[in-house]
């Protein structure tokens, strides 16, 4: 350290500045994780909403302007697919990026993406939401990568965001995911409540207690402020799975002990879906609170946690009970996320 | 010297991108603790096979995550040192890479060492520590105090023509257990001294308390007594022995 000291005082100036400039030459060698291409990207920081566990980003597609905004694109154009459909044709906006239907597998919503492991109703894709992105364009959307190659704005778009000469399916899915990562959803008036901006009516308060206390313990899957706790469960809809898609997670592992088992739900904007569960068996909100209450059946892969204490897996729940959980799942409502212009197609 | 004084730079530049910043004012060694989880003598399957209990119910297991913290060391029955580490998550599931590093421990020898088993009061709180994904799971409600989950073990049972599941998850301060070990450490500069320490799942189910699946409940959350039962047959869950090469 002496040395260090004692010889930069007798060094000239221009020697010192040389030596800065190769220190913030290797700075940039050593510690940056993407090439220098990134310098001339907009930077953009994604906050952590209150609450919400470590935001896991991919060193190779850190978020910048740039590429959300190719991401944004990407999500409302039909080039993606073979047959006039975007992602967004699906994922409404308006709808909480869901598509109201009945009696169907519903289209899942997208709302806190980025803190997801685990995807689909039955959970049989895994990863970073790039490889799940990767997934829908290679597999779900089958898309024509020379119609992108060849298309009047992507090959500049892209060759400004990641640097890329050829469009590939995963620079697709790293632009793909740059989006998806900010549809966060975390201003509903559960939120505020929880950070004193807003109070609980009566009643939802009532459903708050029920829901994270002994009496519902719904918390113990829908974990806040997620309201998932990106695992599977058997929550007891059927005694027997000889019907394929009921199966569910059985499929990614054929293990007996993993039939039935869904994706917990992430329970953020519910209020606006019309149906409900990995089929749309219940078509409003009280028929899933029934189903907790009274409906839930036995069978060997039922979820350890739907049996209570007192031995029975039916909650019993009052009407007013049931009034007061509806009444609280509404506040997830999260009306700045759906009307969010910066969401929206640009 | 020109020369000198960048190559001089350029080596702190290399250092400095890595993660361990402190200046290392004393020789520091490592201590790594190899979890591995039995059902008796049988390495745990999960989701897969019945195994016998105490009780002679046959249980097989879903889940099984728990934390550890506090890592203590000891010589002479005093307290040398204590590890700033955060919590660390072991998940059964992941069957061969259960490992928990601890750095920056002072060289020289101990001769005993204590872990909680669960989550020390200083982290126990929603926040107290930088939470992944996967652990997202562990959240312990606020009110029934904050904090995290210290178990979650779950699975199923069978006894004759009866079956049912069983949930034994544990949480709260009242029910951190503190394991402790006699075992000779010898923690010397810049290398690893490695520990197994084996859970005998069986044990969960008995002594002293004797679990019947097929006669009480095994859904602990909101029951204290159980918790309680817990956490004596806990105490006796761990055998610790120094890895030997
Ligand atoms: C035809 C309607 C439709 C279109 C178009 C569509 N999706 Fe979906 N999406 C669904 C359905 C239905 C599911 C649920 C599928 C399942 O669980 O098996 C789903 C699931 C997802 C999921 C999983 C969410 C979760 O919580 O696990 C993501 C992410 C997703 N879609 C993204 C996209 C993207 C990106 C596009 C465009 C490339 C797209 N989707 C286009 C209907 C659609
Ligand atoms: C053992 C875990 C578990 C518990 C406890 C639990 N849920 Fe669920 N919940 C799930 C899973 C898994 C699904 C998805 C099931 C499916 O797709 O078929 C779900 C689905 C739902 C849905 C439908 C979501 C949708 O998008 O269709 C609602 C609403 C819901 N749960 C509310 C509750 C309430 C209220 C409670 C407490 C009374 C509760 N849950 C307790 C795991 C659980």
């Amino acid at each position: 350290m002496r040395l260090f000291q004692t010889s930069q005082k007798t060094l000239p100036a221009s020697i010192v500045v040389s030596i800065l400039l190769v220190m913030l030459l290797s700075m940039a060698l050593s510690c940056q994780k993407e090439s220098n291409q990134t310098t001339r990207l907009k930077p953009y920081i994604i906050e952590l909403p209150n609450s919400f566990p470590r935001l896991e980003i991919p060193d190779d597609n850190q978020p910048y302007m740039e590429r959300i905004a190719l991401g944004r694109k990407l999500y409302y154009d039909s080039t993606l697919s073979n047959d006039g459909r975007a992602c967004a044709s699906c994922h409404i906006q308006a709808q909480g990026f869901t598509k109201s239907s009945q009696n169907v597998m519903p289209v899942l919503h997208h709302a806190n993406l980025a803190w997801k492991n685990l995807y689909m109703w039955d959970g049989s894709q895994s990863g970073s939401l790039e490889e799940l992105m990767y997934f829908e364009v290679t597999e779900f959307f089958n898309t024509n990568l020379s119609k992108f190659n060849s298309h009047p704005e992507y090959p500049a778009l892209f060759k400004e965001a990641y640097n890329s000469s050829t469009i590939t399916g995963e620079d697709l899915a790293k632009a793909l995911a740059q989006f998806v990562r900010t549809l966060i959803s975390a201003n509903s008036k559960y939120d505020q409540v929880m950070s004193g901006q807003a109070t609980f009516t009566e009643l939802e308060a009532k459903g708050h207690a029920i829901f994270t206390g002994e009496r519902g313990s719904c918390y113990h899957c829908h974990i806040p402020p997620l309201f998932t706790d990106n695992r599977v469960h058997n929550i007891g809809l059927d005694s027997t799975y000889e019907i394929p898609a009921n199966q569910g997670y059985f499929h990614s592992t054929g293990d007996s002990s993993h039939l039935g088992h869904m994706r917990t739900a992430n329970l953020r904007n519910i209020g606006l879906r019309s149906s409900f569960m990995h089929d749309g068996r219940f078509n409003d909100l009280k028929q899933v609170l029934e189903h907790y209450s009274n409906g839930v059946k036995q069978s060997p892969s039922l979820d350890p946690v739907m049996i209570k204490s007192n031995g029975s897996a039916k909650l019993h729940f009052t009407t007013e009970e049931i009034e007061a959980l509806e009444a609280f799942l509404k506040t997830l409502t999260d009306s700045t996320f759906i009307s969010n212009p910066e969401l929206s197609q640009a | 010297m020109r020369q000198f004084l960048t190559f001089f730079l350029l080596c702190g530049l290399v250092f400095s991108c890595s993660k361990d910043e402190t200046a290392l004012s004393e020789p520091q060694g490592r201590i790594s603790i190899d979890f591995r989880h039995f059902a008796g003598t049988d390495s745990l399957l999960i989701g897969k096979v019945y195994y016998p209990n105490a009780a002679g119910n046959e249980y097989r297991v879903s889940y099984l995550k728990y934390f550890i913290s506090g890592l203590c060391l000891y010589k002479n029955g005093r307290k040398i040192w204590q590890t700033k580490t955060p919590p660390i998550s072991i998940n059964a599931k992941y069957q061969d890479c259960l490992q928990a590093a601890f750095e920056q421990v002072p060289v020289g020898s101990y001769d005993s060492l204590s872990f909680a088993f669960g989550i020390v009061p200083e982290y126990n709180y929603h926040g107290g520590f930088e939470i992944s994904n996967d652990d997202y799971d562990m959240y312990w409600p606020i009110n029934l105090g904050g904090g995290y989950h210290f178990m979650k073990f779950e699975g199923h049972w069978r006894d004759g023509d009866e079956f049912g599941t069983f949930a034994f998850h544990v949480g709260a301060k009242e029910n951190l257990i503190i394991h402790g070990f006699k075992l000779p450490l010898d923690v010397q500069e810049a290398q690893s001294t490695n520990i197994i320490m084996t859970m005998n799942t069986h044990e969960w189910f008995e002594n002293p308390y004797l679990f019947d699946l097929s006669k009480e409940n095994g859904y602990t959350m909101g029951n204290q007594g159980q918790m309680n039962n817990l956490v004596l047959n806990g105490q006796h869950v761990f055998k610790a022995k120094l890895q030997d090469f």
